[in-house]
């Protein structure tokens, strides 16, 4: 498989040499390149909680393309696929640390919870007000009642969304913390791959499956699902993913949950619409309002392709907090104002 | 856990590792010069595992390509799957392990994998702040695999800053020390670690009857016996660590000599490393052949040594 690196030892370096300087939003930390600050926007961390997440390459634009206002304050960037160290994460924390506090977003894998717990305890040791914010949305990855087992996935982009939009308005420590894990436990996400990524330090496909199979709940890497099934019109498998997501979190008829739809990197935007599209209508089916879509491939793994679908339901709060104006290199724009929909639900 | 509930038949341990990443790559490349395809090396692990994982108790895959291999396992072999990043800045001053982003421990059982493996680099001479940071790493893995009925096998292998090169003399008197401290430290019940795989505690090349004679027979068996007195009730297992199929199989007939009783070993390169030049030169079916027949044929000569 062709990629277009210059090689596996520069590729991370050189990717994020493009991104600094084709964004203003972003410049690089002093204390070690690999950390993504702000470049414009930055606001006093000692009247503003900080936030921040750090994630292995190859999954881009998240989540150094979501660094800038209204969402985060930095992102610390691992190697391809390898959790970022722990002294990395702690260059990350000590770079955007301020009296306001800083929130540590943690997607749910071991690697990245054993590395992000480790530095914020040595940032607590160093006197730096941190919290560590575990999320975790994959419903594919444990049942119901063990939540926390759950891994994290495309759906903790309503966390980053929501938290960076509050965080904006200058709210306090303890209560985005307290907003955090309660968006975060409103979220479920199922993934359905159709075919694997190529890894750019190998060259070869991630895992295998069969070319009239669809892999339900697998991870981004190839992490184990619920199981397989044949590809049929997309529809049908919007169908049954709706199914699962409401089965594992019901949101009552008259109710409304916010949707992304995400790419896995390999599949079209024509895809993706159609999937948004059929899953208004099973929603509606539900007796559900789909709004405030977030449609595209923000959360990827090179050219794998399939989807995720992940579904919050949202207090106004969130609402507003999701669709809120924010300015950084890659998220999108949620068209559906906190207006409308407030007029929308005294309709 | 004890000797008994491992995830192994009865008996020694005969384990196979094949997790080697970007160094192996390199120099299966380097073997077939023109020839040389982007599948290599996942073909290579392939016959490995496919003529191996018969004769083997155990086999070692990597968390790259080791999903996909699990499946190629003899159902005799045990599952045993590395918990480690394939990066190619492999350590930095702190030597650290890199840990994979997206597999957690509590994927290793749907992946059918039943034993997790950790390597980490430790120095016991290095500063008490870093190694705390390391044995708080450890502890966290040892508590996942709890969390998840996942074996822990950990690896720590051995270094210190002020005897930089691993093959000197100097070293080679000092790693028997080292070995053993980092058998004691990670033995701790606290650390949840079900199995040691630890280094050959001795440089057979600096022992009498072996290499230079600087450090004598029945020091070298002295230990071999306080290296192996560390583990308390953790088995061992012995890692072979690069060295010549000839030199780790008398380096396990000789721990047998020294009074040890290892749960067993686990070797790669020792095994297979000859393999790479075969498949260079001659392709995947001719390293087949080879496999089959001087590959099975060291592998039994091994088991042999420490039976």
């Amino acid at each position: 498989m062709k990629k277009l690196f210059n090689s596996a030892e520069t590729m991370v370096d050189d990717m994020l040499d493009g991104f600094v300087s084709a964004y203003p939003h972003v410049a690089r930390g002093q204390s070690d390149p690999r950390v993504v600050l702000r470049g414009i926007d930055r606001k006093d961390a000692d009247e503003k909680v900080t936030l921040l997440i750090g994630n292995g390459s190859g999954h881009e634009p998240i989540a150094m393309g979501f660094v800038g206002r209204g969402l985060l304050d930095a992102n610390v960037v691992g190697d391809v696929f390898a959790a970022p160290s722990a002294d990395l994460i702690l260059d990350g924390i000590t770079e955007v640390a301020g009296k306001a506090g800083t929130i540590l977003l943690i997607s749910q894998h071991s690697g990245d919870m054993i590395n992000g717990r480790a530095a914020t305890m040595m940032a607590r040791d160093a006197g730096v007000n941190v919290l560590a914010l575990p999320m975790y949305d994959d419903i594919s990855a444990a049942p119901p009642d063990r939540k926390k087992d759950r891994r994290g996935a495309p759906g903790t982009m309503f966390v980053y969304k929501i938290l960076g939009a509050a965080a904006e308005e200058g709210r306090p420590l303890a209560d985005l913390f307290d907003l955090g894990e309660a968006v975060r436990d409103r979220i479920v996400t199922l993934a359905a791959a159709v075919s694997p990524g190529i890894s750019p330090l190998t060259g070869l496909p991630m895992f295998s499956l069969p070319e009239d199979e669809i892999f339900l709940g697998m991870g981004v890497h190839g992490e184990p699902g619920v199981g397989r099934v044949k590809v049929g019109p997309v529809a049908d498998l919007v169908d049954l993913m709706v199914g699962k997501l409401l089965a594992d979190r019901p949101i009552g008829k008259g109710g409304r949950a916010c949707v992304i739809v995400n790419g896995m990197g390999g599949t079209t935007t024509m895809e993706l619409l159609t999937v948004w599209a059929e899953t208004e209508k099973t929603l509606a089916r539900h007796g559900i309002r789909a709004i405030a879509p977030m449609i595209g491939s923000y959360v990827t793994t090179q050219e794998m392709g399939g989807f995720s679908l992940s579904l919050l339901e949202p207090t106004d709060d969130m609402l507003a907090c999701w669709t809120a104006p924010s300015n950084t290199p890659s998220f999108p724009s949620i068209g559906f104002p906190p207006v409308v929909c407030a007029e929308k639900d005294m309709a | 856990m004890t000797k008994h509930d491992l995830p192994f038949p009865a008996g020694p341990v005969f384990g196979v590792a094949v997790d080697q990443g970007s160094g192996l790559e390199a120099a299966i490349r380097e073997a077939r010069g023109a020839d040389a395809r982007d599948d290599d090396l996942p073909t290579f692990k392939r016959i490995v595992v496919e003529t191996l994982s018969p004769e083997a108790t155990t086999m070692l895959v990597d968390a790259t390509y080791g999903r996909d291999l699990l499946e190629s396992y003899a159902p005799s072999c045990t599952r045993m799957l590395a918990f480690e990043a394939d990066v190619y800045r492999i350590s930095d001053e702190d030597r650290i392990t890199a840990l994979p982003e997206g597999l957690s421990v509590s994927d290793f059982p749907d992946l059918g994998a039943q034993v997790l493996k950790f390597f980490l680099y430790y120095g016991p001479n290095d500063p008490p702040g870093l190694n705390a940071r390391k044995a708080d790493l450890v502890e966290d893995i040892g508590r996942r695999c709890r969390a998840s009925g996942v074996t822990f096998l950990f690896e720590p292998i051995v270094y210190d800053r002020a005897l930089p090169d691993g093959m000197s003399a100097d070293f080679a008197l000092a790693k028997p020390e080292l070995v053993r401290a980092a058998t004691a430290t990670f033995a701790d019940p606290k650390f949840g670690v079900d199995i040691l795989k630890v280094e050959i505690p001795v440089n057979f090349d600096f022992v009498e009857g072996f290499g230079t004679g600087a450090m004598s027979r029945s020091e070298a068996q002295a230990a071999f016996a306080a290296a192996a007195d560390a583990a308390g009730d953790i088995p061992l297992l012995y890692l072979s660590a690069g060295v010549t199929f000839e030199r780790f199989r008398d380096a396990l007939a000789f721990s047998r000599e020294a009074g040890v009783e290892p749960l067993g070993f686990m070797c790669g390169r020792a095994i297979w490393s000859d393999a790479i030049g075969i498949y260079g030169a001659d392709g995947p079916a001719a390293m087949t052949r080879w496999m089959r027949s001087t590959g099975r044929e060291r592998l039994a000569r091994l088991k042999e040594a420490i039976a």
